[in-house]
């Protein structure tokens, strides 16, 4: 018991070793937008291999209400729903893709996504 | 004369024997009245927050955690059953009663936030427990973890999920639960709270503290509504840089029920919080409940006695 109590105290102490406090830096987002050129193209070969590749968001079955099967009902859903895109695809906090294998998005992709629905979604 | 030392004897003996029934009497009831109270909340955790319960010595407690997807809002509806056919958080703990008082754990969560595959040692001691004499009118209990995201960096410096070093994946709760049975109905509890995130986004605070309140209501024997809700004290600076970038953070709110089986306790709830873990649901919240962003959970604890 005593031993074990020991354990937990050097343990506790070890883990509160490796307390630090870092920040990451400013997140570099593109000042204007309009100088970035990204297509439609672009944006939906990053949709097909982040969001569409593992039986989600297919068009079919769940969730059927974010359907990113064909760009334009990609870009039905952007128009629609575009403060939740913002929230959980483009934001600093965004949760998607959530796991299931799926890396998550780097900022610049995310910056870069942003962007693209700023100019407009282009083709 | 000898009578008279009869008598004596008599009336000497009586106050003695009196007070021998009193002192009786007086132990009998001062062991009733230091019992402590027990059963304040039936399980380690309210929903999302933690009990001021602990478990018995050489008791081991298997945890099964699920946060489905969102009911309501973009993301719920009947094309996802109403979140059910989405998971944002899952965690699995094994939790080992040391003794009485003391309880040590660990667990793996998904994780829903800012890091994901958590991994979490957790260590939880009951420093005061209420009695039924009110003696001591409150329970203090107090808990801490610390948790540790084996997730891929992120290869951009930015991303808060960019890690240079093992400690930039860590972070820790220290949290005091203080609580009160008022009866046999209702329990209350208060949850001052401390999240340290070793690595943070921009802006985002390494420091946090909270103020969690978590309460039962038993309905009967086997039943009771369950509720917590905390809220964190995030500064204005980072709010409204978060805010200016599409993000608003929210407070946690579970409601649920509670129904003991026997050696299960089984929670259904209800909570706008993606995540499991304190490090993750009480900074890291950013869905509400206005917005039909809330989920349907389960909480399932098993316990197996392995003292011989």
């Amino acid at each position: 018991m005593k031993r074990l109590l020991i354990n937990l105290v050097l343990l506790t102490g070890i883990s509160l070793t490796a307390c630090t406090s870092e920040q990451a830096p400013e997140p570099v987002t593109p000042s204007n937008c309009a100088s970035v050129d990204i297509k439609s193209a672009r944006v939906y070969a990053i949709v097909q291999e982040n969001c569409t590749n593992r039986s989600c968001h297919p068009g079919t079955g769940s969730p059927l209400i974010a359907d990113f099967s064909t760009p334009a009902k990609l870009k039905s859903y952007i128009s629609a729903n575009g403060a939740s895109w913002t929230l959980r695809v483009t934001s600093q906090n965004a949760d998607m893709p959530q796991s299931q294998g799926f890396p998550p998005l780097s900022r610049a992709t995310r910056d870069s996504i942003a962007c693209w629905v700023s100019n407009g979604m282009p083709d | 004369m000898l009578h008279i030392r009869m008598l004596s004897v008599l009336l000497l003996a009586a106050p003695a024997a009196m007070a021998q029934d009193n002192l009786g009497e007086l132990f009998g009831k001062d062991s009733v009245r230091r019992d402590p109270v027990i059963a304040t909340f039936k399980s380690t955790r309210i929903i999302n927050g933690q009990s001021n319960e602990t478990l018995a010595k050489g008791d081991l407690d298997f945890r099964v955690a699920h946060r489905f997807g969102d009911i309501g809002g973009s993301g719920g509806g009947s094309s996802t059953f109403f979140g059910m056919d989405n998971s944002t958080d899952i965690r699995i703990a094994f939790e080992y009663g040391i003794t009485d008082r003391l309880t040590a754990g660990i667990s793996r969560a998904k994780g829903s936030g800012n890091f994901s595959q958590m991994y979490e040692v957790l260590g939880k001691f009951k420093v005061l427990q209420q009695t039924m004499d009110n003696r001591i009118p409150i329970g203090v209990t107090v808990f801490g973890n610390v948790v540790a995201s084996g997730m891929k960096s992120s290869p951009e410096k930015s991303d808060v999920n960019y890690f240079d070093s093992f400690s930039s994946r860590m972070s820790y709760t220290a949290q005091a639960i203080i609580s009160r049975k008022f009866g046999d109905i209702i329990s209350l509890a208060v949850l001052p709270t401390y999240v340290h995130r070793n690595r943070v986004g921009y802006k985002d605070m390494n420091n946090m503290f909270a103020m969690g309140v978590g309460g039962r209501l038993r309905f009967s024997k086997r039943v009771a509504l369950v509720v917590d809700y905390f809220v964190p004290f995030r500064d204005e600076e980072s709010k409204d840089y978060y805010e200016s970038r599409g993000t608003k953070f929210y407070n946690s709110l579970g409601v649920g029920v509670e129904i003991e089986t026997g050696g299960h306790v089984f929670h259904l709830n209800f909570t706008n919080s993606t995540a499991i873990l304190e490090n993750q649901f009480i900074p890291e919240t950013v869905t509400t409940w206005t917005q039909g962003q809330f989920r349907w959970g389960f909480n399932i604890s098993r316990r197996f006695s392995l003292r011989k």
